[in-house]
């Protein structure tokens, strides 16, 4: 095996990790600015929901290192602002000849509401 | 700003929608604090310079985030159903990227789309998605 895979070997199929987050008005009108629109925004836009899965692919799970290459999203029911929202990422298959990892993402509201699911592809070659 | 439109097909006129930005290292730095994704590759110059991209590149997400603005100009108030997205190369500060969007079919209520991204020529965001507009939707 070869050991400059060792963080991607160590990873396991159903591994998860997860972030509860809310996004206040001036998380929305900050983010606005970022997309160049001039109106208030009333829910929680959309990538700042996938900013939850790229957050934990980064940072968490698989961590530093990570390669983001794909992403898919099915969006359910809007979020709404200060709602608390738990995004969590789960492996679902490991391809160790590329080190490529596929991952569930799913991010849900108040009361178990599901807002967002989809699935990601990472490459890990650290 | 016109583009040869090589992918006309005679079932429908496709409408093509292109706009030019620029992102800067505070907008990197912005996306981070909102999206809690302080990887240094995103806001530490001096790290990225020593990685094989050599600068700082943009969070997926924040070019996502043009992208969605660009939605919302052309269709105020829609939203979106699915989107998918691919990341086939780094985006980088202060090189303009051209954002597109390209109607690739339209039924009543619904519109698909075929989402861009390009700086330089390289394609950096390659995505797909489907909107629901504004008056379908229940407020």
């Amino acid at each position: 095996m070869n050991k400059n895979l060792s963080r991607f070997d160590a990873l396991r199929i159903d591994d998860s990790a997860s972030v509860t987050r809310s996004f206040d008005r001036q998380a929305l009108r900050d983010w606005c600015q970022l997309a160049h629109i001039a109106a208030e925004w009333p829910e929680v836009p959309e990538p700042l929901i996938a900013g939850l899965f790229s957050y934990l692919l980064g940072e968490e799970l698989p961590g530093h290192g990570t390669n983001y290459l794909k992403q898919h999203m099915q969006f359910h029911a809007p979020a709404q602002v200060d709602e608390p929202l738990t995004a969590t990422v789960t492996v679902t298959r490991l391809r160790d000849d590329k080190a490529l990892v596929n991952l569930e993402t799913r991010c849900t509201g108040a009361g178990g509401r599901l807002i967002c699911e989809g699935d990601a592809l990472v490459l890990f070659q650290c | 700003m016109t583009q040869p439109e090589t992918e006309a097909q005679p079932r429908q006129a496709l409408q093509k929608m292109q706009e030019e930005f620029v992102l800067t290292q505070e907008d990197f730095n912005r996306f981070a604090r909102l999206s809690g994704d302080h990887n240094p590759i995103h806001v530490d110059p001096e790290y990225a310079a020593s990685t094989r991209f050599g600068a700082t590149v943009s969070h997926g997400m924040l070019l996502f985030t043009v992208l969605r603005g660009m939605i919302e100009a052309h269709y105020p108030g829609a939203r979106l159903q699915t989107q998918n997205l691919k990341f086939p190369a780094p985006t980088f500060t202060d090189q303009p990227i051209r954002v597109t969007l390209l109607v690739e079919a339209e039924q009543p209520g619904r519109v698909e789309l075929v989402t861009q991204i390009t700086q330089q020529e390289r394609l950096c965001l390659d995505g797909r998605c489907c909107v629901a507009l504004a008056e379908e939707l229940p407020r």
